[in-house]
């Protein structure tokens, strides 16, 4: 069992209040995309969660992770700005990444980068945007660590590289708990695999537990709701 | 084979209509085993969970049976299939007569025209 559980998050930055009194429980094996407008705080509860980022008060439980050392170790984060040093190879980077987590599936990363047309043997700086949220995104998942929280990797990717990361993720769903929380504008990349939702407003959010019984209540597509949200 | 899910409605509900036309048709014979839940995710790009939820939906309905570690099957029990077949064909053509109607279309007139349409469609 991962639960995913947020209780009574404050978070300020500064004098700007970002979460006010925000709580939300998601059971385990779940797509959840993260909405909200720019500048709502979808990165900073990423980070939050993935203990990279502190908060004034609440609890967030990962699994059974509460402390943020270890929701740091259940969690991977992987963003745009996410970065290796330029002089290595991605072979390079995942002989790195074995040594520094015991659980790393090397021969998984391999394969996925052969698959996914990732060169193993290129140096991280010649290798185009898209070849390295591909790999940032291998990387996360051959940890083996069962959450995965993603930010805004899908915009800007050919097609080929949109669905070669959407069956990365369904595999990492089928691995069995597992959770994903994905921030993200490009909703229609992930309206099919997605199964809840959160969405952040007003230093609080509306959560949507059960995507498919909202679809047959109200009749409508994320991309509805967020259209109708980006307005306000 | 790929399906263009409408994003305002269940996608697991159209899943599982999309399973019920192959069974109709036959393309998925009674006995048959269904793809898995991972090749079909991947397959329709959709969630696993929504797929195991089409699954499970089409066991409730007696339509397939799940053999624990084995997957899921078609049902051998040819009654249940052409049950299927006769309701999914009778909600399209209710679906069908009360349209024309809303067209102004007599009763008469649609009992011509589809048999007008059967005829072209023939050829």
């Amino acid at each position: 069992m991962s639960r995913f559980e947020v209780k009574g998050l404050h978070k300020k930055y500064g004098q700007k209040l970002l979460f006010n009194n925000l709580s939300f429980r998601f059971d385990d094996n779940r797509f959840i995309v993260l909405l909200g407008s720019n500048g709502s705080g979808k990165s900073t509860l990423l980070k939050i969660c993935s203990g990279l980022v502190p908060f004034s008060e609440g609890t967030i439980m990962l699994g059974n992770g509460q402390e943020r050392i270890d929701r740091a170790h259940n969690s991977s984060f992987v963003a745009e700005h996410v970065g290796f040093p330029g002089y290595l190879t991605a072979e390079d980077i995942l002989q790195q990444q074995q040594k520094l987590y015991p659980h790393f599936d090397l021969n998984q990363a391999m394969s996925y980068c052969n698959e996914m047309n990732v060169p193993t043997q290129t140096k991280w700086f010649a290798l185009s945007t898209g070849q390295r949220y591909l790999l940032s995104l291998i990387i996360a998942i051959s940890t083996q660590k069962p959450f995965l929280f993603i930010d805004e990797l899908l915009a800007n990717l050919d097609t080929v590289k949109k669905e070669a990361m959407q069956r990365i993720l369904t595999d990492f769903l089928l691995e069995g708990s597992r959770t994903i929380v994905m921030a993200t504008h490009a909703y229609d990349d992930v309206e099919m695999l997605a199964d809840g939702v959160i969405f952040i407003e007003n230093q609080n959010a509306t959560i949507i537990n059960d995507l498919e019984t909202w679809r047959i209540e109200q009749g409508t597509s994320l991309n509805d709701l967020f259209a109708r949200v980006g307005k306000t | 084979m790929s399906i263009q899910f409408d994003p305002n409605k269940a996608i697991y509900v159209q899943i599982v209509d999309s399973f019920y036309q192959r069974i109709c048709s036959e393309e998925l014979a009674p006995g048959d085993k269904l793809p898995s839940i991972r090749d079909t995710a991947h397959l329709f790009k959709v969630n696993p969970n929504t797929v195991s939820r089409a699954y499970q939906e089409m066991d409730r309905e007696e339509i397939t049976f799940s053999k624990r570690g084995q997957g899921t099957f078609v049902t051998e029990d040819l009654k249940k299939i052409q049950l299927l077949k006769e309701a999914i064909a009778q909600k399209q053509l209710n679906e069908l007569v009360l349209y024309m109607r809303k067209l102004g279309y007599t009763d008469e007139t649609i009992v011509e025209a589809l048999k007008k349409t059967v005829k072209e469609l023939k050829e």
